[in-house]
């Protein structure tokens, strides 16, 4: 046992010490940062120059006021407020200030007013193209003839056209074209308000129509909002259930599984190497002289394992703390961490031992990728089942799959994490299966270890592995 | 215990390849062995059988005193053949880890002895990757003999060391005998084989050539030889009585002579064949008995191979 630990403490202290270690430890904080930081950070560099909008008009008497109205949701974006409140903003010049801005914020509008005449709009839309393609103008938008009509004879009279040369434009998509089809819509729906019924047109003004945005777009009132089922206290009080941020309750499971995949995989990845670059350098012919190969592997899973704990105690704490930090903590509990840490700790075992046993059968890295097919699709394939399971964590496929061994760990912390109502013998039984499957893999890998470890030359077949496993010495 | 290793009919087979045939071995205990052979010839996978490495196919392998086929041994030093070092470990570090691997709880003390022996003090905090070939080399003879082990199975332990540290390898390993311990030595150097190892074994195609003290292995095998320079023609001495073969040097002749062949009949027939300038009579070295034994044909590509290897 002193000598498996001793080994155990040699791979731990070198795979934390080692740089491979470092960098993978600080890989996926660093994508996550990024993930969240980069958009924010490439809006800054974007450009800030004011873009033209012309939007033509075709609708009957007075129109939609499109500009005004779009102009004024645009200074009431929070960004633009402050500026607007500061008199920087000329009339119809975008707001001055556009850093962390809505999407209107650097848009300037300009209306004409069209004809339902064809040829007319056809000619409008080529000159208006030409200024497009000048730089004159980002684009323009058009608002057919039938556009306030109940019920349209003809679509595409009907229709709220844009042209632009951009592939993609976001400003364009969200900030205009959304709020423009707003406007048209609750435009055609103030025909029905007996309460405009004394004016000249029955219209909203720009005014009105951006109060009935802003009231339809405020999440504090009407917002559904999910929640725990109620339970009942010790003295059988019923209690209402706590608020469920659904979001992370979404992710959760998901973050839970992949943490587990990502820490079997960064720590039994270079574990591979290790064991090949011991095996070439004829150091396993030194420790084998000291220790047997069943204490020299189990000396190298525990290390593993360790190494592996920190991984997962890293990403996994750093999760915590973010979670209390906004007070997610409670949706997350304290039994989800430590039946993390139960499969975690088997994962490390049965792929580990997997791991180490294709490095002791290889003699470099493009033999090892041959052999580990099938280890990597043993891995990743239960990923495939994450929607599945998080969908419906209690149901039967959920349940079934969950219990194939080699996908038990994620599948069982991903259910976990997606219900509270599992009943306790499912993740039981998935430990105890985990463990006849560890048992037998470390058996597995201990076989091939010892006659592995020392051979030379071309890399075994699986058929050869097989002999391997059964052979006698 | 008289003998530290016995083996008795051992066979190692890898696929079809028959890599030690039959082998029946002794090693006294406290004495130096010499392995002697050709590349490819079992040594090493001999070494790797006492050592536990690989089990037999056949045969029994006795190693101090057991027949367990359990291969950690911490009465044992191995020294592998190439360097089996951790290269980002520091070096007393790595020894200490060896040492604890063979149970001794406190190495640190013989460590720093040995470090300060084989003038490795100041490489003590260095990483083996920045070692010269000779420093990791005598690294790893310390992490073979620091615990103290009864049986020490060095596999050319003179790999990539200059005379003066070679120099204190045989110094130590003449000490580790004096303590009592076995040596095994496996070596392609014939002159340390000759001058260090009380007995030697010659393996050759898996099986066993020879093996003896170097007294009975010369008494066996050994032959007279005659080194001779003549002032006259070339002439053909291999038709002359007593003499095994010859081999031309240029100005001098070297000739083996047959076990019963007269050094003076000799004589008298290179003289009737002109005037005989230097007539020098010696013995077969290790060297010529290694060469003989293993097969003029085949060793002479072996020994380019060692004397390249070395």
């Amino acid at each position: 046992m002193n000598k498996t630990l001793l080994i155990a403490k040699r791979e731990f202290r070198a795979a934390i010490l080692s740089k491979a270690f470092l960098i993978s430890l600080l890989t996926l904080p660093i994508m996550f940062i990024a993930a969240i930081g980069l958009p924010s950070l490439i809006e800054r560099f974007k450009s800030t120059d004011t873009r033209r909008i012309v939007i033509v008009d075709r609708t009957p008497g007075k129109g939609v006021e499109a500009a005004a109205t779009l102009e004024l949701l645009r200074d009431r974006e929070p960004a633009a407020a402050a500026d607007v409140e500061a008199g920087n903003v000329e009339a119809g010049n975008a707001p001055t200030d556009l850093r962390a801005a809505g999407p209107l914020a650097r848009l300037a509008f300009e209306t004409l007013r069209g004809s339902a005449d064809p040829d007319e709009t056809l000619k409008l839309h080529y000159e208006l193209g030409q200024r497009v393609s000048a730089g004159e103008l980002a684009a323009f938008f058009d608002i057919g003839p039938a556009a306030l009509e109940a019920k349209a004879e003809d679509p595409e009279q009907a229709a709220i056209s844009y042209f632009t040369d951009r592939a993609l434009d976001r400003e364009l998509l969200l900030g205009v074209g959304a709020n423009l089809v707003a406007i048209v819509q609750l435009q055609r729906s103030a025909g029905q308000n007996p309460l405009l019924m004394l004016r000249k047109e029955r219209r909203y003004t720009p005014g009105e129509i951006a109060n009935l945005l802003a009231a339809a777009a405020e999440k504090s009132a009407g917002a559904l909002v999910r929640r725990e089922f109620p339970t009942s206290d010790e003295s059988g009080r019923l209690v209402p259930g706590k608020k469920v941020e659904s979001a992370f309750k979404a992710i959760l499971p998901v973050a839970a599984a992949l943490l587990l995949f990502v820490s079997v995989l960064l720590v039994a990845s270079p574990q591979l190497q290790g064991v090949i670059e011991e095996k070439m350098n004829r150091i396993g012919e030194v420790l084998l002289g000291s220790a047997t190969p069943f204490q020299l592997l189990t000396g190298k899973l525990l290390g593993m394992t360790a190494t592996g704990l920190v991984l997962a105690f890293v990403y996994g704490g750093g999760g915590l703390l973010a979670a209390r930090h906004w007070g997610l903590v409670e949706s997350i509990g304290w039994a989800l961490p430590a039946w993390f840490l139960v499969f975690q700790i088997l994962a490390m075992l049965l792929f580990g031992s997997l791991f180490i046993a294709v490095g002791s059968a290889c003699n470099d890295m493009k033999e090892a990728q041959n052999l580990l097919m099938p280890v990597s699709i043993l891995l990743s394939l239960p990923m495939v089942f994450l929607p599945v399971v998080m969908e419906d964590p209690t149901g039967n496929l959920a349940r079934a799959v969950s219990f194939i061994p080699f996908g038990t760990p994620p599948l069982m912390i991903c259910r976990l994490a997606a219900t509270a109502h599992l009943p306790i013998w499912e993740p039981l039984l998935g430990v105890l299966v985990m463990i006849a499957t560890t048992i037998g893999s470390v058996w597995v890998a201990s076989r091939i270890f010892r006659i592995g470890y020392l051979s030379t030359g071309k890399a075994p077949s699986m058929l050869e592995l097989t002999r391997w496993i059964f052979s006698r010495s | 215990m008289i003998d530290a290793v016995i083996l008795s009919d051992v066979t190692k087979r890898f696929g079809t390849k028959v890599a030690v045939n039959s082998l029946d071995l002794r090693v006294r205990a406290g004495t130096i062995t010499g392995f002697l052979g050709p590349n490819g010839s079992g040594k090493t996978t001999t070494l790797r059988l006492i050592t536990r490495l690989y089990d037999p196919d056949e045969g029994v392998v006795n190693v101090l005193g057991s027949t367990s086929e359990k291969c950690a041994s911490d009465r044992l030093g191995y020294l592998p053949e190439e360097r089996g070092l951790y290269r980002s470990m520091r070096v007393f570090e790595l020894l200490t880890f060896f040492a604890r691997l063979k149970g001794v709880r406190s190495p640190e003390a013989d460590i720093r002895d040995w470090l300060e022996r084989l003038d490795l003090a100041d490489a003590a905090q260095l990483k083996v990757e920045a070692l010269s070939k000779g420093m990791a080399q005598r690294v790893q003879f310390i992490a073979a003999v620091v615990h103290r082990p009864i049986l020490v199975i060095l596999d050319e332990p003179y790999s990539g060391l200059d005379p003066v540290h070679a120099a204190q390898i045989g110094d130590a390993i003449r000490e580790l005998k004096s303590r009592g311990s076995t040596v095994i030595l496996s070596t392609h150097d014939m002159d340390v084989a000759q001058q260090m190892c009380d007995s030697l074994l010659l393996i050759h195609q898996g099986n066993k050539v020879l093996d003896g003290t170097w007294e009975e292995v010369r008494h066996r095998h050994g032959r007279l030889t005659v080194r001779a320079r003549l002032s006259g023609l070339p002439i053909d001495v291999s038709r002359l009585p007593g003499v095994e073969r010859s081999v031309d040097l240029g100005a001098e002749t070297s000739i083996t002579m047959v076990p019963s062949g007269d050094p003076q009949e000799l004589l008298l027939g290179l003289q009737q064949q002109g005037p005989v300038a230097r007539f020098e009579l010696g013995e077969s070295s290790l060297r010529e008995i290694f060469l003989e034994r293993v097969g003029a044909t085949r060793s002479e590509g072996a020994v380019a191979g060692v004397e390249n290897h070395e």
